[in-house]
């Protein structure tokens, strides 16, 4: 690992003036709130930065709140907390699922909601400092030619990276916002709207400025009459990434579904949203042969590289279970 | 790939990191060849001046051929002929401790702190390479975080600590990353492996021929065998391995070399074969059974059959066996079983026991405690030889100045080799002490005896002394011994059936192992615990070779993808089931107290007993390594 160094910070305010002044004076910085996953980086020679601001010396940042129908989750919440927080477990459920799907007990006990949702990839050419890839400002997205087993099906190219976030997927599904901090203030956004497309930028992977940094998460309540099932599939229950993901939640009544949302993860750049099959669901009666159609408009436009279409038939069956839970 | 290029010494790990990277080296790229099939083509990159099909010496020649009665007429006798492929890939011993080595100089000595499976060959190999007499170089490892074979001798890293503690006068520790683990060693070879085998109607084998590739990586350090077909009874049979050069990380030793990825291939065919003749694959392994090694030698002790029977039984084979693919839905259920074992042979070993004045027992080994408990079973071999209770018995092992030699603690030979030395080291001392007795009791050395503590006359038990008393002005009574048994005309084997039941959930391709029965004969069993872990930790590995370890290569490249614990899959508790052990306990003649092998045995049928349960609950046969989510969703549901 190369030599750095470590700022703990006291408040968000310091953070961000920091991280403007690193800016300025043409530093590189990261931010770590558990650092579990950023250290991971350091070790490997893939990220080298020349200062890390450590925000897990900010004092209440982890705070679990909830209040007028809605959670406020701060930034360094733990996912170990959110796995944990009975009032979680009883009303995002597939949030508690999601966080206790993520990594290993030991990472859950010191990574952070924020950090989950801001991993970078952990594709193998991507994590290695053998290759220079694309997104670390190389030529060639090895995966091409290479081996993209575990990589996007869904809005890939020129960069084929999944999402590794587990805590993603469902809070998209729940409809959560993300608050983010700068220089010019506070401002609150869907996180669905947070992630970028390759499409758009290949060098990241959401919409955080370098002088920005997360601070807080909201999720609403769900809506009475709601469920929701998160389910992951790995070559490995701990300490692995998804191969396929997905978050289902579905408000039903009167015997027919109100509102779904679908989300998968481990298929795309991005936590992948169906909005096609979303609305295929609104009024219907949810069973085996609506949920399999689900799954099947969910996938549409599926684009597998040479190693990985197996993951299309694998969303899809994953999404029908899912739906199938949701009732 | 995997050459030590530079290496860097300082006095902090992060400043000789930096400076690592502050070295530019430039590399003339030349082409590559990653596949051995590739490699032995005519136009293929040459990877040595040798051509790249394998040509060692010896016991590394190549091609590696075997064959015995007709194949032919084998062949002709057989009802059915089957013919098919099985693939293997390469797989790293993934062991927790990385390579690692202390070494400093002292007036002229250099001693190393080695993670090492053997000391005395660890100290050969140093003394070579600087041109010492053996007494100059001391190598100590009492123990060490695991090796699984590929820490069998001196090891250019101990070399490297050794040259930069000498021109930088200072003790040195130099430690690989886990990367420069997985690339700068090696790992066990891949295969592919084509069979032909001939089965009468019962399912009886008339005649078997492999004709197989096997990629050893840029240097030939092994074998590179295939061996999976010593558990069974082959009448003809004809082998033709090909140890191929290619440009991939080194293959060498690993938990029963040439074994685990054999059974694969052999055990599932057998298995697919007892399908398509609709005979039980439980009678097909029972009917198939090694008898005779190599059909005609026999063996010093062999239980396969109540191995079989005795699994067989506790898995509830008879009432859980279904037709494959039998269970409704997208979860299904599945059985499956495989033969293993591994080579017990006896060999050179060395020991030493003093004899204090209180009688307590000093036991001096050169064993290393690799992680398989072997420092507590010379302890347990040396008391019950001795007489004296364990927990009198002290024992110093692994350091070159202090302890005799041993062989090394590899290829299950720790017991087989040191134990029978330990053995006779006692007996010797017991003869110093019944001398002695002999006087205070008033009768003759060779009517004495000695347990617990006490010389007693054999006759009469209650005349006796303690220990402590005989030996109470002797100073110190030395024992020693250097043993080197064999036999002649006959084959050692520990032997194994293992059984698996499986959950496999189509849809999502994870196999969950809801049962695992392992049935072992390894003879006597001398230390219960740490045999009984030996065959657990066996088994986990095995479960990682089937399910999701591969060290993948970048084709276009040649740079490894994924050198690390997190990318090459290396299992974690939640993929492993519990173990149930089941010693099949018969004393073996040639034995330590009739004890065979049990180290190696474990790892070589349990990738091909999950495989064959994943047959029985899916339908689909899976021909090659690893069998991950993908494969299984292709297979099922695409």
């Amino acid at each position: 690992m190369k030599s750095f160094e470590n700022i703990d910070v006291k408040s968000v305010k310091e953070a961000v003036g920091l991280l403007r002044k690193f800016q300025q004076q043409k530093k590189s910085a990261a931010v770590v709130g558990g650092g579990s996953e950023y250290l991971q980086l350091m070790k490997d020679h893939v990220a080298e930065p020349d200062y890390l601001v450590n925000l897990k010396t900010i004092p209440g940042l982890d705070y679990i709140k909830e209040e007028r129908g809605s959670f406020r989750i701060g930034a360094l919440a733990k996912l170990a907390e959110i796995e944990e927080h009975p009032a979680v477990r009883e009303k995002l459920l597939i949030l508690s699922d999601a966080a206790g799907e993520a990594a290993s007990p030991q990472i859950r006990n010191a990574g952070t909601l924020a950090g989950n949702i801001c991993q970078r990839p952990f594709c193998w050419y991507f994590r290695s400092s053998n290759f220079n890839c694309l997104r670390k400002g190389g030529q060639l997205c090895y995966t091409v030619t290479g081996d993209g087993r575990f990589h996007a099906i869904l809005g890939g190219g020129p960069s084929y990276i999944t999402h590794p976030s587990d805590t993603a997927p469902a809070l998209v599904a729940l409809g959560a916002q993300i608050k983010i901090a700068g220089p010019a203030g506070e401002r609150t956004i869907p996180l669905e709207k947070f992630f970028v497309l390759p499409q758009v930028d290949y060098s990241r992977e959401n919409i955080l400025k370098p002088d920005e940094i997360v601070t807080e998460i909201q999720v609403p309540n769900p809506k009475p009459g709601s469920k929701g099932f998160y389910h992951k599939v790995r070559e490995r229950l701990a300490w692995d990434h998804a191969i396929v993901s997905v978050a289902t939640v579905v408000q039903s009544g009167g015997g027919v579904v109100r509102e779904a949302r679908v989300v998968m993860g481990g298929v795309a750049p991005i936590p992948w949203r169906a909005p096609k099959a979303e609305e295929f669901l609104r009024g219907k009666k949810l069973d085996e042969a609506v949920a399999q159609k689900a799954g099947e408009i969910a996938l549409e436009g599926a684009k597998p590289l040479k190693d990985n279409g197996y993951k299309v038939k694998m969303a899809q069956d994953l999404i029908q279970r899912g739906l199938l839970a949701s009732v | 790939m995997g050459d030590a290029v530079a290496a860097v010494a300082a006095t902090d790990r992060h400043i000789a990191e930096e400076a690592l990277a502050l070295i530019e080296v430039n590399y003339e790229k030349l082409p590559h060849v990653l596949d051995p099939n590739d490699a032995l083509k005519p136009d293929a990159p040459k990877i040595g001046p040798d051509g790249n099909l394998s040509v060692g010496k010896g016991a590394f020649s190549a091609p590696i051929e075997e064959a015995w009665g007709n194949l032919e007429s084998g062949f002709k006798e057989a009802d059915r002929v089957f013919e098919d492929t099985y693939i293997t890939k390469h797989v790293n011993n993934a062991q927790l401790e990385r390579r690692v080595s202390v070494a400093k100089w002292d007036a002229g000595k250099l001693t190393v702190y080695a993670s090492t499976q053997g000391v005395s060959n660890a100290r050969t190999d140093i003394a070579k390479d600087f041109g010492l007499p053996l007494s100059r170089v001391r190598v100590v490892c009492k123990y060490m975080g695991g090796g699984f074979g590929n820490k069998n001798q001196a090891q250019d890293y101990d070399y490297m600590a050794a040259m930069l503690a000498k021109v930088s006068g200072q003790p040195v520790k130099l430690e690989f990353t886990r990367e420069d683990d997985y690339i700068g060693m090696h790992g066990r070879w891949s295969s592919e492996q084509h069979y032909k085998i001939g089965v009468k109607k019962d399912g009886t084998i008339t005649a078997v021929s492999l004709d197989a590739v096997t990629n050893m990586g840029a240097y030939r350090k092994q074998s590179g065998n295939l061996s999976g077909t010593d558990f069974y009874n082959i009448p003809n049979f004809k082998k033709s391995i090909k140890p191929v050069h290619t440009n991939t990380v080194v293959a060498a030793n690993y938990r029963a070399p040439a074994y685990p990825q054999s059974v694969f291939g052999f055990a599932s065919f057998l298995d697919q074969i007892a399908f398509e003749m609709g005979v039980n694959p439980l009678d097909m392994f029972m009917r198939n059974r090694a008898q005779k090694y190599k059909s005609k030698i026999p063996f010093t002790s062999n239980h396969i059959e109540e191995c079989i029977v005795e699994g067989a039984k506790r898995i509830g084979w008879s009432e859980k066996w279904h037709q494959p693919g039998a269970t409704a839905g997208p979860k299904k259920h599945g059985i499956g079983m495989a033969l293993g074992g591994y080579p017990f042979r006896p060999g050179l070993g060395a020991a030493t026991i003093r004899v204090n004045p209180d009688g307590t027992a000093h036991v001096l080994v050169g064993v290393t405690d690799i992680g398989t408990g072997a420092k507590t079973t010379m302890a347990i071999i040396a008391a019950e030889a001795l007489g004296v209770p364990l927990n009198q018995i002290q024992l110093t092992n692994g350091d070159t100045d202090v302890t005799p030699y041993s062989v090394g603690e590899s290829g299950s030979r720790t017991t087989p080799f040191t134990g029978p030395a330990v053995i006779a080291a006692a007996e010797d001392v017991r003869r110093q002490i019944f001398a002695l007795a002999a006087g205070q009791l008033k009768v003759k050395p060779d009517e004495l005896d000695l347990r617990n503590g006490e010389v007693f006359v054999k006759a009469n038990p209650s005349q006796k002394i303690p220990l402590s008393r005989a030996v109470a002005r002797a100073g110190e009574l030395i024992g020693r011994a250097t043993t080197n048994q064999s036999f002649k005309d006959m084959e050692g084997k520990s032997f194994a059936a293992h059984f698996a039941e499986v959950e496999v959930d189509t849809w999502t391709g994870h196999v969950k192992i809801t049962r695992y029965v392992a049935a072992h004969d390894s003879g006597t069993i001398i230390n219960r615990l740490a045999a009984e872990s030996q065959i657990k930790g066996g088994v986990v590995q095995g479960i990682g070779m089937a399910f999701s370890e591969e060290l993948l290569i970048d084709r276009v490249t040649a740079i490894p993808v994924n050198p690390n614990y997190r990318d090459a899959k290396v299992p974690t508790h939640l993929e492993t089931p519990e173990v149930e052990v089941l010693f099949i306990e018969h004393a073996d003649p040639y034995g330590p107290f009739g004890g065979k092998v049990v180290g190696e045995p474990p790892i070589t049928a349990a990738v091909a007993t999950v495989a064959n349960a994943i047959f029985n609950a899916t339908g689909r046969r899976f021909k090659e390594l690893p069998i991950t989510p993908d494969k299984i969703v292709r297979a099922v549901r695409v």
